[in-house]
């Protein structure tokens, strides 16, 4: 009723999205459904099972590679969160700073360049250099593209922010670093919460940079669910993509109701 | 006199939770070459019913007729009103003239037919150097010119105008005022204007439709209005006035003596076919009452409580008993100087035709 | 001036960490564009344009060069796939955007997480899922035999088709959320007035809505192709690297190929073009921002 008396509606643009969200999710839900089928089929359903989930979780390459996403995006998001808030603490506050364009556009450097460039020249650069730790370059990596989606919530709810609360705690006799440590990074915790949720996920799904730079012996989940899909399509593939999806969903739904929670 | 918009048991339900009946079966007429004003605090349905006399909303039921063209269900383009904007809505992409070009070139217009066209409604509104500028970079003031340029160029049967006055200064509106009689004067067009502002509708207007909660209160020339209000809102939203619940004492040669409050007693008119002991509402403008510097027991009296400066007049807040208290103003002819001081004992003149009765409220 | 350094404390951090391992590789990578390949991998350090050469010319057992329009295809396949991704991403994408910016807030919330979170899921898994829609024995040739359109299936995956279809599934949210941001704060008075003056509601798309959404347009033409034109998962995947993109040239010259400079090359072209695109974007950005200036 409010949309047919709504002067902004256009007819058919409700039919194009519900087509768009239609294409959106059908990939995706048929992904899921089979990864619960009985037989080895990825696109022919024969009936409901949890055998290719006991199949992955019993498979140790794939804990392993498990493993090394999880120390790699723990690492990585610790890493670029750290920065980013100290960047985006500064940047902010101190209007002392000059070129603070400049800087921001280094902070969103990993941004701009693609991820192919971004790949080749670590490669390249950890060649040159001889840098060899095994998942520490891995580490040094992700922590590079991460820090933008880090900063970028964090610098967010800095923007958002009552910058009285803080010549309050100021008034009321707070030094520099009790305004900080009482006021300024209470109030930042949303942003900071949903920065490293991000991160997080940035660095857990990352596929190109991570395929470029890795070194025998240091897979980690995408590069291993992608020599799955080299070799056949099964549901096994399905099932480790299903776990792997179910985590994104469940970092950014926390990292958005953090963000909304204000 | 011929009616320019007419108005049919229109009604306006917002559906939601909860459903809001913004518009509750409203007729009247507005004339031809007329100054309407729908005036009426927020939320009364003014704007709700300009929107649908400009086919931005749908009526949930009744009719409107332009000219006894039925237009209730026309799509805005279809109909030839225009609408001034409160914060004016000029394309911000595009400059003066072509803002004012617009509607001539949708209704077919040449360029050129429609740019001179333009540059004559820019003259009329002393804009005419303005024509190659973009919107951001004219004044407010100048914006609203243009905005009323815009919607006076493809020569509406009727202009509406929402609130047009409200985000210019003080200095400013007082002078666009007379700008806007004086273009709706010289266009011959009429203009049915929305504001909630009682200075601006009461110099403006040839007639003023006051509006509450969805409902017309009254319709009436603005002296009407201010003078003998239909109701109780009409009365407490135009102007100040003081209000009293009173009961009749007794009656005698046209004057009829109220008890509005303990041992307090007022006259006033008599309100024809009253029973005895009749509760009334009595309600008597803060200006029609005098202050007399000695007491007499004819008179109302009273001990000033505060006084409140308005420059051209003082308000005096008088106690009357415990519970009762009246508003006087009084015009600041000598000097500004106060005629009286808080705690001072005052008696009150109150001609007794300046006393108004009200009806119980419309709603 | 301690004071001063002291402001500057903060942001060193992750300065350093993106200038040290982020510019300084992109610095090399130049470098390496302009050095001979080592056929065993690496580089030897003669300076040389040899490896831009190679994407025009070829050098045959006689050392003869000749023409060879082998890498120019797909370097303007490249464009051209990005380009028509941009499109795509447009066209299907306006519609969405502007669906949803004229939606309740609480509603319109809802439909930017839904688009949001296939965009944070994973990359490679999104593209994958696609195989499972388009193969022969996937959903959309499963369906046709059941409704009996066709008997043998349709080849699908393997084509650009394939490939630009993967791309916008990617891309699309990078599309869609600039033109929302620019149409949610689109004054509805302005439809309204237009719509006074005697503007249809088409008429309304293409003179008010449109022109006032250009930023947004703009910036999210960009977004799609900056990734676009680098994209390696869905040309390696949907296109079964039978139709070889930039990004998967250069992966190659850095793996089985062992051509690091010619990689470097390939990868330093790929970033002129995004340099260009974002400066055009940028251009356009100072444009909109410098015509509302009073007087």
């Amino acid at each position: 009723m409010a949309q047919k008396t709504d002067i902004r509606t256009l007819p058919g643009f409700r039919l194009a999205t519900i087509g768009f969200f239609i294409y959106l999710y059908i990939p995706l839900l048929i992904l899921v459904v089979f990864s619960f089928n009985a037989t080895h089929s990825a696109t022919v359903w024969d009936g409901f099972s949890l055998n290719w989930y006991a199949k992955a979780f019993d498979n140790s390459d794939i804990r392993r590679a498990a493993w090394n996403s999880l120390v790699v995006a723990t690492f990585a998001t610790i890493f670029a969160t750290s920065f980013a808030t100290m960047a985006a603490l500064a940047l902010a506050r101190n209007h002392q700073i000059k070129h603070k364009p400049v800087f921001n556009g280094v902070l969103m450097l990993p941004l701009m360049v693609p991820e192919i460039v971004t790949a080749v020249a670590t490669l390249t650069f950890f060649s040159v250099i001889g840098l060899s730790l095994g998942l520490g370059n891995i580490i040094i990596a992700h922590t590079v593209f991460c820090i933008p989606f880090a900063y970028l919530p964090i610098r967010a709810r800095l923007h958002g922010m009552d910058k009285n609360m803080e010549i309050a705690a100021q008034d009321l006799y707070a030094s520099k670093w009790a305004t900080l440590r009482y006021v300024t990074l209470p109030l930042l915790t949303p942003g900071i919460i949903s920065g490293a949720m991000l991160a997080f996920i940035i660095s857990i799904d990352d596929f190109i940079i991570t395929l470029m730079v890795a070194e025998a012996g240091s897979t980690t989940l995408p590069i291993y669910i992608y020599s799955l899909v080299r070799i056949g399509i099964t549901p096994e593939v399905n099932a480790v993509s299903t776990i792997l999806l179910c985590i994104s969903i469940i970092f950014v739904t926390i990292s958005y109701l953090v963000e909304k929670k204000r | 006199m011929a009616v320019a918009v007419s108005v049919r048991n229109v009604k306006k339900t917002y559906h939601g939770s909860p459903s809001i009946d913004a518009l509750k079966n409203i007729s009247f007429d507005i004339h031809h070459n007329e100054f309407f004003t729908l005036l009426g605090p927020s939320g009364c349905g003014k704007t709700t019913l300009l929107r649908l006399i400009a086919g931005f909303e749908d009526l949930t039921a009744g009719k409107l007729h332009l000219f006894e063209q039925n237009i209730s269900h026309l799509p805005p383009e279809k109909r030839p009103v225009n609408t001034v904007f409160q914060h004016y809505a000029l394309f911000p992409h595009m400059t003066i003239i072509e803002n004012v070009a617009f509607g001539l070139r949708r209704l077919g217009k040449t360029e050129n037919e429609a740019n001179t066209a333009a540059e004559k409604m820019l003259e009329l509104v002393h804009l005419d150097d303005f024509a190659t500028r973009m919107p951001k970079q004219l004044s407010g003031g100048q914006q609203q010119r243009v905005a009323l340029a815009r919607a006076l160029a493809p020569q509406p049967k009727v202009l509406l105008l929402d609130e047009p006055l409200s985000a210019l200064d003080l200095k400013l509106r007082q002078n666009m005022r007379l700008e806007l009689k004086r273009l709706q004067r010289e266009t011959g067009i009429t203009f049915v204007f929305v504001t909630h502002d009682q200075e601006e509708a009461l110099a403006m207007s040839d007639r003023i439709a006051v509006m509450s909660a969805g409902k017309v209160q009254q319709i009436a020339k603005p002296d009407e209005i201010y003078e003998t209000p239909a109701n109780r809102f009409v009365a407490d939203f135009i102007g100040d006035a003081n209000f009293y619940d009173a009961s009749i004492v007794k009656s005698e040669n046209d004057v009829t003596t109220y008890q509005i409050g303990n041992g307090v007693h007022l006259k006033g008119p008599l309100r024809p076919n009253m029973p005895d002991n009749a509760k009334v509402t009595l309600f008597v403008r803060p200006e029609k009452i005098s202050i007399i510097n000695f007491s007499t027991l004819e008179l109302v009296s009273g001990e000033i409580k505060d006084i409140v400066y308005l420059g051209s007049s003082t308000d005096y807040q008088i106690e009357l008993n415990s519970s009762l208290s009246i508003v006087v103003r009084n015009e600041n002819q000598q000097n500004g100087l106060a005629i009286a001081k808080p705690g001072d004992k005052v008696s009150l003149r109150i001609d007794p035709t300046s006393i108004r009765i009200l009806e119980s409220e419309n709603s | 001036m301690i004071n001063k350094i002291k402001q500057y404390v903060g942001i060193m951090p992750a300065i350093f960490v993106i200038g040290f391992f982020m510019f300084i590789p992109i610095l090399i990578i130049v470098t390496y564009s302009l050095l001979e390949a080592n056929p065993y991998g690496g580089v030897n350090w003669n300076l040389t344009t040899e490896a831009y050469t190679k994407i025009l010319y070829e050098r045959d057992l006689f050392d003869e060069i000749s023409f060879n329009s082998a890498y120019l295809v797909i370097i303007f396949r490249s464009i051209w796939i990005a380009l028509i991704t941009v499109i795509l991403c447009l066209v299907a994408g306006f519609p969405v955007a502007y669906y949803i910016a004229i939606q309740p807030p609480s509603r319109r919330n809802f439909l930017i997480l839904l688009i949001t979170v296939p965009f944070w899921t994973n990359l490679l898994i999104r593209t994958y899922s696609w195989i499972l829609v388009l193969r022969d024995t996937g959903l959309v040739n499963n369906s046709l035999q059941v409704f009996g359109i066709t008997d043998t299936p349709v080849k699908l995956l393997y084509t650009e088709g394939a490939i630009a279809l993967g791309l916008i599934y990617t891309y699309i949210p990078f599309m869609i959320l600039p033109i929302y941001a620019s149409l949610e704060r689109l004054d509805v008075k302005l439809i309204e007035a237009s719509r006074d003056l005697y503007a249809t509601r088409w008429i309304t798309l293409r003179k008010i809505i449109l022109p006032l959404s250009m930023p947004g347009i703009v910036a999210g033409s960009i977004l799609v192709f900056i990734p676009a034109l680098g994209a390696f998962i869905a040309p390696e995947l949907l296109g079964g690297g039978q139709k070889l993109m930039l990004g998967s040239l250069v992966q190659l010259q850095f793996s089985s190929a062992r051509n690091w400079p010619f990689g470097s090359a390939l990868a330093v072209i790929i970033l002129i073009v995004v340099m260009l695109a974002l400066m055009l974007y940028a251009r356009n950005a100072h444009k909109n921002n410098s015509e509302g200036t009073i007087h």
